[in-house]
């Protein structure tokens, strides 16, 4: 069964695309995060509350690695978005 | 009293007489004849009992700032264009206090203060930034027989009429000589770093926009604030060629005279492109 967890960026960040990456400050830590690469992907497709199944699938259609691992990398990846609460799952 | 800091006009009001006589001679090269359109007025109040608070704390509640260090308390409405500050009769107490006000109120006119040391030279401003301990008033004495100094400790930066302008400050660490109310373009920001070869090296705009981040003097907890500021220091970043330098093993004319090249070079080619 897929996941059901839609996430979302958390509205108390400040951001910035700064060439290929994106700077995020996140207003509760006051730290500022540099997002490369995939990572500055994701972000933009954290714009609007998306499903993460939905969200490994777009990253997976856009960049040449096995899905499993693509999978696995976007997870871990938004644990620690979360850890650092730069996003909001909800559900 | 009035003063201009970075183009922005202050009014000091203060039933104090000897407050008054020593903030005239403290900011003397800052003081305005007579208001200018737009003035922040800033009331202060005496005999502030200090209380030891871990770090100034800024906390805002729609377009007032409630701030508190150990030795001041003030609201800043910056609607308004008020604050009112309640102060400790110590010496440079008022001092901190407007560098935080400053802090504040240089994001509604596009602006921020950098931890740095700023020269003036020919019309080009250059910037040295770092934190502490890192060589600003080192530079700042290397620097003074030849370049004009711009602060030894906050220099500001605003975005003026689509220019992105340095500014001198009264904001000054240990350096003793004299700085005047000035204004120049930004030519380069520069990171103070020992061991760099050849005595500078130019960095990418990533590690640029976060090394400044870093050495920005900056309070707010609120998410608007740290919007308009990264959006202004990316435009910063976009216009301004940023370079990491050791100005303690090479001659600081040698270095600016290489920065000064190497950004005229970029110039033309960029303009050969266009």
């Amino acid at each position: 069964m897929g996941s059901v967890k839609r996430i979302v960026r958390n509205n108390q960040t400040a951001w910035q695309q700064v060439e290929e990456n994106v700077i995020v400050v996140t207003n509760q830590t006051r730290k500022m995060h540099i997002l490369q690469g995939i990572g500055g992907r994701i972000w933009e497709l954290l714009e609007n509350s998306i499903n993460q199944d939905e969200l490994i699938e777009n990253i997976q259609n856009e960049y040449d690695a096995p899905p499993w691992q693509i999978q696995e990398d976007v997870e871990r990846f938004l644990k620690e978005l979360s850890e650092k609460t730069m996003i909001e799952i909800i559900g | 009293m009035f003063l201009s800091i970075g183009g922005i006009c202050l009014e000091i009001k203060s039933n104090n007489d000897d407050f008054m006589l020593k903030t005239a001679q403290e900011f003397s090269a800052f003081i305005f004849e007579k208001e200018m359109v737009g003035c922040y007025l800033i009331e202060v109040n005496h005999g502030y009992v200090s209380k030891e608070v871990a770090a100034i704390n800024v906390i805002k509640k729609e377009d007032i700032f409630d701030v508190a260090g150990d030795e001041f308390r003030g609201i800043i409405n910056i609607v308004q264009k008020t604050a009112k500050v309640d102060i400790a009769d110590l010496s440079g107490v008022f001092n901190c206090f407007l560098r935080v006000f400053y802090s504040i109120i240089l994001l509604e006119n596009n602006g921020f203060l950098v931890h740095s040391v700023g020269l003036d030279y020919h019309s080009k401003g250059y910037l040295f930034a770092g934190a502490s301990e890192s060589g600003k008033t080192t530079t700042a004495r290397m620097a003074k027989n030849d370049y004009n100094v711009l602060s030894d400790e906050l220099v500001m930066i605003r975005q003026v009429n689509d220019e992105i302008l340095l500014f001198s400050t009264p904001f000054n660490g240990e350096f003793e000589g004299f700085i005047s109310s000035s204004s120049v373009p930004l030519h380069s920001i520069s990171f103070l770093n020992k061991n760099i070869n050849n005595g500078f090296q130019q960095i990418a705009r990533i590690e640029m926009f976060a090394e400044l981040m870093a050495n920005i003097f900056f309070f707010s907890w609120d998410c608007k604030s740290n919007q308009r500021l990264i959006n202004l220091v990316n435009r910063v970043c976009e216009d301004i060629n940023g370079y990491r330098v050791d100005l303690f093993n090479y001659n600081i004319r040698s270095v600016i005279n290489g920065i000064s090249e190497k950004n005229s070079s970029q110039q033309s080619n960029s303009l050969a492109a266009g």
